[in-house]
């Protein structure tokens, strides 16, 4: 992220914070917090994007010791908020509050012609449709907490299984049992729509 | 199988532009919300006050653990070829007649 000559850099705004500078931290926040609301607001619901990356930055904050100079501020925050995302589903999935409800029938009319299409260029026109959204959430509900986060790390966003791996802060192994599982839930899940038409 | 494959692949395009599209309305969060992430970050105290928690401990553990278990290996074979027989004598005296044992071990 570019800065004016004029502004303490992100190694100067650490520094000073480590040292007791509490309100250094400020800086931080107002330089990367548009940078963390896009991620989040990728992975948790809209109402949720502001609590969610309050914690992004207090995480970050209480972790600000172990803090590696070497990898960038914006690389270290877009970790802490993968796993608070992560976390965030986690929680949600153990008090039950992802709904289970199946497709309507014209989100089952609409993800049918959708199938049935070759244009890439279709595909991103309706994406932006509001069925889509609501699959997507259908197909995201059904997934486990992590298997919801890989898949959307490595099959939604493109991320190396490595890359996603190091964000979640789990081995490359479990990322890619975890994809592999993820996938074989949406391909039941549309062998399933198939059947009960 | 190869249809479903397929159907996956198709299905996962939708979803990726869809997730992509996904991105929040707010643009830029207020000044309440940068104050109450402050007021959070200040109840805190200093990062630097954090250090030497336990889970400091339970890593520091694990990195002994490979050490522990060398010495284990090594107390073992050492106990082998010196005096297993002697403290085997003791154990099974102090399990037959651990009081005796117990005041003749503290020199009664």
């Amino acid at each position: 992220m570019p800065h004016k000559s004029a502004e303490p850099t992100d190694r100067d705004v650490v520094r000073r914070v480590l040292a007791g500078d509490i309100n250094a931290f400020e800086v931080l926040v107002a330089r990367y917090q548009a940078y963390v609301f896009s991620i989040v607001g990728r992975h948790v619901p809209t109402q949720n994007v502001e609590d969610v990356a309050h914690d992004v930055f207090v995480r970050a904050y209480r972790s600000l010791p172990k803090y590696q100079q070497k990898s960038g501020v914006s690389q270290w925050l877009r970790g802490i908020a993968v796993r608070t995302c992560a976390d965030f589903w986690r929680e949600r999935y153990r008090r039950r509050e992802v709904p289970m409800s199946r497709l309507g029938g014209n989100q089952r009319e609409w993800l049918e012609n959708m199938l049935a299409h070759d244009s890439v260029a279709a595909y991103h026109k309706a994406a932006r449709q509001q069925e889509a959204r609501q699959i997507l959430n259908w197909a995201l509900g059904r997934l486990s907490a992590q298997e919801r986060m890989v898949l959307e790390l490595v099959h939604l966003e493109g991320y190396s299984v490595k890359e996603a791996a190091g964000l979640l802060g789990c081995s490359a192994a479990n990322v890619k049992i975890r994809a592999f599982r993820a996938r074989k839930k949406i391909q039941k899940l549309l062998a399933d729509e198939e059947v009960s038409r | 199988m190869n249809v479903f494959k397929d159907k996956f692949e198709r299905f996962k395009t939708i979803l990726s532009a869809a997730h992509q599209s996904n991105a929040p309305d707010i643009e830029s969060p207020s000044a309440q919300w940068r104050n109450g992430v402050m007021r959070s970050v200040r109840e805190i105290g200093t990062p630097a006050s954090q250090t030497g928690r336990p889970a400091d401990f339970v890593q520091l553990t694990w990195r002994l653990a490979p050490v522990a278990l060398l010495l284990m290996i090594i107390l073992s074979l050492y106990i082998i070829e010196t005096g297993a027989t002697i403290s085997h004598q003791i154990i099974a005296m102090s399990v037959s007649e651990p009081a005796s044992t117990y005041l003749a071990y503290i020199g009664f």
